[in-house]
């Protein structure tokens, strides 16, 4: 390009020289012309004189018919004179004259001769130009840019043929600013700000924006251009080239966007997630895990995490490590630091490697999720698995137990079945208080009255009826262990005084009084006076089984102290047993 | 009735639950055993063993909330054979208990009987 330019003001040097001799020709035709009037004007006056000087004579004889000789030859000789002066002027002016004509001559041949010279050095500059332009043109089809150029007012002059392929826009189409009419909207206006602002600062342009392409699909493209300036480093004009980057942005971007997701997923998630070269290199770990173990990134790195782990863990964490280079995928099992709650807590680490097209590994990618809820929750759920085993076979023991002895203690088998079926009865009241508890709720010991006593009584809601009154403290809390025993204690009162005490006749009352003793161990007293029974001791061998819950089995088991008697008006029973204490 | 005799054996009964207890302290003596205890808690059992004199214990593991496993420790310490009544699963009992031979609730006392008379037995020559 720079050798087309250099042509270019080649000739327009050569035509500004050619100028000036033709105006140097003009001037000197000019002097020619005026010598040439000099010349003429010199002539007329010569002409006049001869003429004055041969009539003079004679018109003056005819005035004087004796004119004096010596005047005349006075007259004569000044004339003559005169004549011989303008002759030799004459005679310079006409030599002055004929060298000007020759001087003429020879400018006017060398002017020829070089403005031969000139234009035979245009064409020939001409020609090379336009050789070097085909060529030049060549090569703009060769490179798979599109190629351009401007003026320096940053107006489209030319366009390599690839823009027109690719736009399909006419040749006059993209000249000027109609370039733009081809860029995506978007683009356009801040493509063709940017541009004009490169094009007063006269500095290089570049550019990314999307060209549509003759199908109305667009792609990216790169421009570039960079001004040519002349000696005085002003911009002339400039030139452009335009490249296809669609691909490579479309991939960039589709990078970018995976890269993104790939960060929003793992700093989303609640696991914790890290990347790690083979043998268990990390190389970066995700804010979770900062912020989980409160280990820095840079202290995490190489083998750094192992740091977080339960030092009893760690080992097994190499291990795995170990038979996870071997081609297995990556399991640990093992508790890792919870720098919020300062303990350890159960987790469970899995890795995945990506591999190459020769299988070695590129890096592995591994997250850690926090799984000691679920290990809390299991150990939790086999405690109460193994709980209700032994809860569940206990009470078939029980059960067993309780048929034989209500077995042993009845005269027939009706008998027998009235007294079993209250007694499992009671025992399935206790396993319902005991599984609300479950719930959250603990057993009370005003709870486990009412619901014995209900079972054989209507009570109000604070528990009394017409001839039973209770009063004590609600919410005293009685162990889990306590209560079956206590409730089977409670019911065989219950269903004695139903039968054969307070609650068998009109005239009888039950009174429950109960409070609790404080101190360093708190305990329960349970007060049980009925009243109005006098002929009690008729049936007293028929309270066997309950008599030995009240006096062996809840000394034995819960610790109670108990007494138990016949009064003049009836039962009278107390137990004093230790308790958890008031409400919980 | 029976052919098993435990002929006067002391045979120490761990368990909590009332009923229980007493039906085994029962149908032991009815297998010729002289019945220690039965006692409700591991204190009480530790007690008892440390005084002595005790040829086999039966262990319920749960008493009351708390393990019987510390005083399976002492009983092992001391050579005196015994076995675990219990409504827990193997899981649950302490891989170093293994080897301890084990009866399901509910337990049939003669299972019992039959199940110590060996060891009693064992304990008996290994002693002589």
């Amino acid at each position: 390009m720079p050798m087309a330019l250099d042509r270019a003001s080649e000739i327009a040097r050569l035509q500004d020289e050619n100028e000036q001799l033709r105006t140097a020709l003009e001037n000197t035709t000019e002097e020619n012309t005026r010598l040439i009037e000099d010349r003429d004007r010199l002539l007329l006056r010569l002409t006049a004189q001869v003429r004055e000087m041969t009539v003079g004579p004679v018109s003056a004889a005819a005035e004087n018919s004796a004119p004096p000789e010596s005047a005349a030859r006075e007259r004569i000789s000044q004339t003559e004179e005169e004549l011989r002066v303008t002759f030799e002027e004459l005679q310079v002016l006409t030599e002055e004259l004929e060298a000007a004509n020759t001087s003429l001559h020879e400018m006017n041949r060398e002017l020829d001769r070089r403005v031969e010279e000139r234009t035979r050095d245009i064409e020939n500059i001409n020609a090379a130009l336009r050789a070097s332009e085909a060529s030049f043109r060549a090569v703009t089809e060769l490179v798979p840019d599109f190629l351009w150029r401007s003026d320096r007012n940053g107006q489209m002059r030319w366009y390599s043929k690839r823009w027109y392929e690719y736009t399909g826009q006419d040749e006059q189409q993209p000249l000027g600013n109609g370039w733009t009419e081809a860029i995506h909207p978007a683009d356009r206006a801040v493509s063709r700000s940017t541009w004009l602002a490169s094009v007063r600062q006269g500095g290089s342009y570049q550019r990314e924006h999307r060209i549509r392409g003759s199908n109305g699909e667009y792609r990216w493209f790169l421009v570039h251009a960079e001004p040519v300036k002349n000696d005085r480093g002003e911009p002339m004009q400039w030139f452009g080239a335009i490249t296809d980057i669609h691909d490579h942005r479309i991939g960039l971007e589709a990078l970018r966007q995976s890269e993104i997701r790939f960060r929003t997923l793992v700093e989303g998630m609640p696991q914790l997630v890290w990347k790690a070269m083979d043998g268990g290199k990390w190389t970066w770990a995700s804010p979770q895990w900062i912020e989980y173990t409160g280990l820095s990134e840079e202290a995490s790195r190489m083998i750094g995490w192992l740091r977080a782990y339960h030092p009893d863990d760690r080992a097994h964490a190499k291990a795995a490590w170990a038979k996870a280079e071997a081609g297995q995928p990556l399991r640990i099992n093992g508790r890792i630091w919870h720098e919020k709650e300062k303990r350890y807590r159960h987790f469970q680490t899995r890795a995945a490697a990506a591999r190459d097209d020769n299988g070695h590994v590129i890096e592995w990618l591994g997250t850690s999720t926090d799984v000691d809820d679920i290990v809390q929750l299991q150990e939790h759920q086999q405690v109460l698995v193994a709980e209700l085993q032994h809860r569940t076979r206990n009470l078939m023991a029980i059960v067993q137990s309780v048929m034989m002895r209500t077995l042993r203690g009845s005269s027939d088998l009706k008998d027998f079945r009235t007294e079993i079926d209250h007694r499992l009865a009671a025992l399935a009241r206790v396993q319902g208080l005991l599984s609300r508890r479950e719930e959250g709720q603990r057993v009370t010991f005003d709870m486990l009255l009412r619901e014995e006593l209900s079972a054989h009584v209507a009570l109000d809601e604070r528990g009394n009826a017409p001839q039973v009154s209770i009063s004590g403290p609600d919410g005293v809390s009685l162990r889990s262990g306590m209560v079956q025993t206590f409730a089977l204690a409670l019911h065989e009162l219950a269903t004695n005084a139903v039968k054969y005490g307070a609650l068998s006749r009109p005239s009888g009352h039950l009174d429950v009084n109960w409070e609790l003793l404080d101190g360093d161990h708190p305990r329960l007293k349970v007060d049980w006076l009925e009243r109005g029974v006098d002929d009690i001791t008729a049936n007293a061998t028929k309270s066997g089984y309950g008599r030995e819950l009240i006096e062996r089995a809840l000394p034995f088991q819960l610790g109670a102290k108990t007494e138990y008697e016949f009064g003049p008006e009836g039962v009278r029973c107390s137990i004093e047993l230790p308790v958890a204490g008031a409400g919980h | 009735m029976t052919n098993i005799d435990l002929n006067g054996r002391r045979i120490l009964v761990v368990e909590d639950e009332y009923f229980l207890a007493e039906d085994l302290r029962e149908e032991l003596s009815d297998c010729g055993a002289q019945v220690l205890g039965p006692v409700a808690n591991v204190k009480d059992a530790i007690a008892f063993i440390r005084t002595g004199g005790i040829d086999a214990a039966v262990l319920d593991i749960n008493l009351q909330g708390e393990l019987v496993f510390s005083t399976a420790d002492e009983l092992r310490a001391q050579g005196i054979p015994f076995a675990f009544a219990t409504g827990y699963d193997r899981s649950s009992v302490p891989q170093r208990f293994a080897d301890v031979p084990r009866l399901e609730k509910p337990l049939k006392a003669r299972q019992l009987a039959e199940l110590l008379q060996p060891l009693v037995l064992d304990k008996l020559r290994s002693a002589s």
